[in-house]
């Protein structure tokens, strides 16, 4: 018996339930032995198949070291949480849930400030006028980072933030945010506005496919069956496309 | 071969020495937020980071520049010179990331000219006792700059973003292109009061009316941008939405960044070029002038050129740049520059001057030499 394959699928929360309900719909059965606490499971009928129960963050990390083999996450995590992410995850399909847009936000009552290039040049002046640094509070640092540089800004401090991002600039603890919103409800009840062009990602779950996990040939036969059975447009052919991307990229 | 490491410091112990510098053994962690609120946030995705046992962030130093300024501050003493030799540590997706480097920094100096020239005639001295040759040093001058922006009576917020292009090609030519264009309409959708207050020209209205917003919606007074700001900036962009450019001025502009003389001739044509448009640069260019003047008494000058768009981005270097490169590689082997502007953000009660090199001595070792890799 070789090594199983390994699906880490998210442990809790809405991104839990609707996984859940996919793998339902495809007449794949997850099994929790020992209850709703054990972090391991197992699929109904398959043999060689490990579940693992993770966050969707950790699930990103895991699929980026190779750890796990397939797994349901966000997009947003996957580009924040995984260095060189490209070369090390495939996103094989979008799976119509948990969509979430990172953006760049900025209190409505500056009126001037519109886009990106308007953010540029506040942050270009603001230590002449503040005697500090234009600060951003996030949970996203590498995805501000390289979307701020991809915009030729560099002349701002990251706020570490922790708990209610979209409340710091009220607070006085950052000027201006990057968060995930999905319908903007909150980023509006917080007064702050989205820049015309600072939408960084349009984020939503995806089915992973670690390029850095061995792949002997029953995981890939293992993998191929169970993503047939998912009812998710186009998700057979992005495995295919991923699979021979494996021995490249190490 | 180049010189072993001297006891009292590195291979150029002596030659810094002899030019009045303190030696400096510095520690490899620093406290990161000095060098990311002077280079700005993004300098983080080149430099290690890492943490402290209460959480404290450090970085392994990505150059001597900040850490020998932050001993100058804490020593508290008046103008000094010090030198260096030790590891620098960058993240980069190609080759190792620490390399050896050596340099010196004359903080506090009063004399612009003669500091810059001597300094310059130290990098070039010190890259020669490493064994280099065929030097050709490159200078620019980003106060040149800066007063060509003043004298030419661009808006504040196309200076800045003139001034943080300055020394990237790519970015300056984009900027200049985007400036140049005619730029239709208003830049932002606000409500119609706003808008009212804005077409009659009302500063003072509109201020109110954003004061009102940012109290109305809870924000903290005194921890952001201000009304003030907010209103004047919106006045101002609203001008220019509706001006862009003038081809005269982008002529002016892209001809200065196109310049390049040996700097034997460069103080004579620049104000011949300042002439021809109409410019008043008589101060920068008597220093100009006078700092040409300085580096001849110490560098034969057929091997300086002076190039017009040559600078860095970086809004704490205020004046001369330059790189030295040595036979056989364009990648120059030593750098430096005048940083008026750092001592202030780094806490400095007053304006202090300063300028100082490094040398790439991973270039210099030809791969033999202990720390070279």
């Amino acid at each position: 018996m070789s090594d199983p394959l390994v699906i880490a699928i998210p442990s809790k929360g809405r991104l839990q339930e609707k996984t859940e309900a996919l793998f339902q719909a495809g007449g794949l059965v997850v099994e929790k032995p020992g209850g709703s606490r054990n972090y391991r499971g197992r699929l109904s009928g398959f043999d060689d198949v490990e579940i693992a129960f993770l966050s969707a963050s950790e699930i990103a990390r895991e699929l980026g070291a190779g750890r796990v083999h397939l797994g349901v996450t966000g997009e947003d995590l996957v580009r924040e949480t995984v260095p060189d992410a490209d070369r090390r995850i495939a996103l094989a399909a979008p799976l119509g849930f948990g969509r979430a847009d990172v953006v760049v936000a900025v209190p409505v009552a500056w009126i001037d400030v519109s886009s990106m290039e308007d953010l540029d040049d506040v942050a270009a002046g603001y230590r002449a006028a503040h005697g500090r640094r234009l600060r951003i509070a996030t949970k996203y640092w590498n995805l501000t980072e390289r979307f701020f540089a991809s915009h030729g800004i560099a002349l701002y401090r990251i706020v570490e933030s922790l708990g209610a991002t979209e409340g710091a600039p009220a607070a006085g603890l950052a000027d201006a945010i990057v968060d995930i919103t999905t319908t903007g409800s909150t980023l509006r009840a917080n007064h702050l506005k989205i820049l015309e062009d600072g939408v960084i990602l349009r984020s939503e779950a995806n089915l992973a496919v670690s390029l850095r996990a061995a792949w002997p040939q029953p995981a890939r036969t293992a993998a191929g069956r169970i993503v047939t059975a998912l009812p998710v447009a186009g998700i057979a052919g992005g495995l295919e496309r991923a699979l021979p991307r494996i021995e490249t990229a190490s | 071969m180049p010189p072993a490491p001297d006891k009292a410091g590195g291979r150029l112990a002596r030659l810094f020495g002899e030019a009045g510098a303190t030696w400096l053994d510095l520690p490899v962690l620093h406290p990161v937020d000095p060098f990311l609120e002077a280079a700005g946030e993004d300098i983080r995705r080149r430099i290690f980071v890492t943490e402290g046992a209460s959480g404290e962030r450090f970085c392994l130093r990505p150059d001597f520049t900040i850490p020998v300024c932050r001993h100058h501050l804490a020593a508290g003493s008046g103008p000094a010179r010090y030198a260096y030799e030790g590891l620098v540590f960058r993240r980069q997706a190609a080759g190792a990331p620490e390399r050896l480097e050596t340099g010196f920094e004359a903080i506090g100096g009063a004399d612009e000219a003669e500091d810059d020239a001597s300094t310059l005639a130290l990098a070039a001295d010190g890259v020669a006792a490493l064994g280099a040759t065929g030097l050709a040093v490159s200078i620019g001058d980003i106060g040149l700059f800066t007063a060509l922006l003043s004298a030419l009576n661009l808006p504040d917020a196309w200076r800045r973003r003139l001034r943080r292009s300055f020394g990237v090609p790519a970015l300056m030519a984009a900027n200049l292109a985007r400036l140049a264009e005619p730029n239709g309409g208003e830049n932002t959708a606000v409500d119609e009061e706003f808008a009212d207050a804005a077409r009659a020209g009302d500063a003072k209205a509109l201020e109110t009316l954003v004061a009102e917003t940012l109290a109305g919606q809870g924000y903290m007074p005194g921890t952001g941008r201000t009304a003030a700001e907010i209103a004047g900036r919106y006045l101002d962009q609203r001008a220019l939405s509706e001006t862009h450019l003038d081809p005269a001025i982008l002529r002016v502009l892209e001809a200065y960044l196109a310049l390049e003389y040996p700097l034997a001739e460069a103080g004579d044509r620049l104000a011949a070029f300042a002439a021809e448009a109409g410019l008043d640069l008589a101060g920068p260019l008597a220093l100009f002038a006078a700092r040409a003047a300085a580096i001849a008494e110490r560098v034969p000058t057929d091997t300086i050129r002076f190039a017009g768009g040559f600078g860095r981005p970086l809004d704490y270097y205020t004046g001369l740049v330059f790189q030295i490169t040595a036979a056989g590689s364009d990648d120059p082997v030593a750098g430096g520059g005048r940083y008026d502007r750092l001592m202030d953000m780094l806490g400095a009660p007053s304006p202090v001057p300063a300028i100082g090199f490094a040398i790439r001595l991973d270039r210099l070792d030809g791969g033999g030499g202990e720390g070279a890799r």
